[in-house]
């Protein structure tokens, strides 16, 4: 069997991630606000996703 | 320019070693270099990078499906519940809707999502608890788990400091801060011509993946047990593989005993 390196992503392959924190079976919930009754202060969602790899590009 | 033999004759010129230079050169040496397409056809370099997009939601507003990388740089984007902008190296490298421009190619390795520090942990524990995430490639699925598991520290941390409320500090991130602390999709194992070392050019293969399974990896392994990609992978011969995993570096691996070899 050959090993499993990653997924390769090839040129002019469409791809994406997909963040979807609607199906828990629960209604999606709010974010804070920013002036809560609570000592902590929303600041929304605020997140980067990264594809961590090997990326190979033109020697120039 | 034309360079010339210095043991051509005894009696040339003791300069003979310079290069000699064409009329039409004369304040440009370079000229032929610049004529040159300086991109090496039927190669590339690799580097550990990766890429990334951005994905917000505004106070009080409740959380939403979204694609990222759909949008590169100079896009538009809006936020859930805020306010749009035009997306910049801070918020995605990708520089094509949707893919790679040509001629890139990305291995990846491992989905991190990472959540600004100032994030409230409410609002930490529920996103990290109740959002699926999801790799598609080609509109398959390659990767699907829940936030928490990417990294792999599969929960939220969080700490702060609260002498009173008005001077309370705080810290959130999704699992453990650690640079090490990520979900990767591989495992260490053997790797045959593909050196995708830092800043490295690879000259040896054009497919980041070898589908060769003939090629000897021999790998020295416990005892009475061969590590080989295929039973038509000879037992003798030389013996050094790659191996590359959690740690995005090349280790080396040598078989030296023919005896494991041919158990």
């Amino acid at each position: 069997m050959e090993p499993i390196l990653g997924q390769l992503i090839e040129q002019n392959q469409n791809f994406s991630v997909v963040l979807d924190p609607t199906i828990s079976g629960v209604a999606a919930f709010t974010t804070l606000a920013a002036a809560p009754a609570t000592i902590f202060p929303g600041t929304g969602i605020n997140a980067h996703v990264y594809a961590e790899g090997v990326l190979a590009r033109a020697i120039l | 320019m034309v360079k010339q033999n210095r043991y051509t004759s005894r009696y040339t010129s003791r300069f003979a070693d310079c290069t000699e230079i064409q009329e039409r050169e004369v304040g440009r040496p370079k000229l032929r270099m610049l004529r040159k397409n300086p991109i090496v056809a039927g190669q590339l370099e690799y580097l550990v990078q990766p890429l990334f997009d951005f994905y917000g939601v505004a106070v009080a507003t409740a959380v939403t499906k979204q694609q990222l990388f759909a949008q590169p740089i100079g896009a538009s984007y809006t936020p859930s519940g805020g306010a749009a902008f035009v997306k910049t190296l801070y918020h995605t490298n990708l520089v094509q809707p949707g893919m790679l421009d040509a001629p890139k190619k990305m291995l990846v390795k491992a989905i991190a999502v990472i959540l600004r520090s100032d994030t409230a942990p409410q609002d930490l524990n529920s996103f990290i608890g109740t959002t699926l995430a999801q790799l598609f490639i080609s509109g398959k699925d390659y990767w699907t788990a829940l936030v928490s598991k990417c990294p792999a520290g599969a929960g939220g941390f969080w700490s702060g400091v609260s002498p009173t409320a008005a001077t309370l500090g705080t810290s959130s991130a999704n699992g453990w801060p650690s640079a090490q602390n990520v979900a990767t999709i591989t495992d260490p194992m053997p790797q045959i011509n593909f050196s995708p070392c830092p800043q490295r050019c690879g000259i040896s293969e054009f497919s980041l993946i070898d589908l060769n399974p003939e090629t000897g990896t021999r790998r020295k392994a416990a005892t009475s047990h061969r590590e080989r990609l295929s039973e038509r992978t000879p037992h003798v011969g030389d013996a050094t593989v790659c191996s590359h995993g959690n740690w995005n570096h090349e280790r080396l691996a040598e078989m030296t005993n023919p005896a494991q070899l041919s158990a």
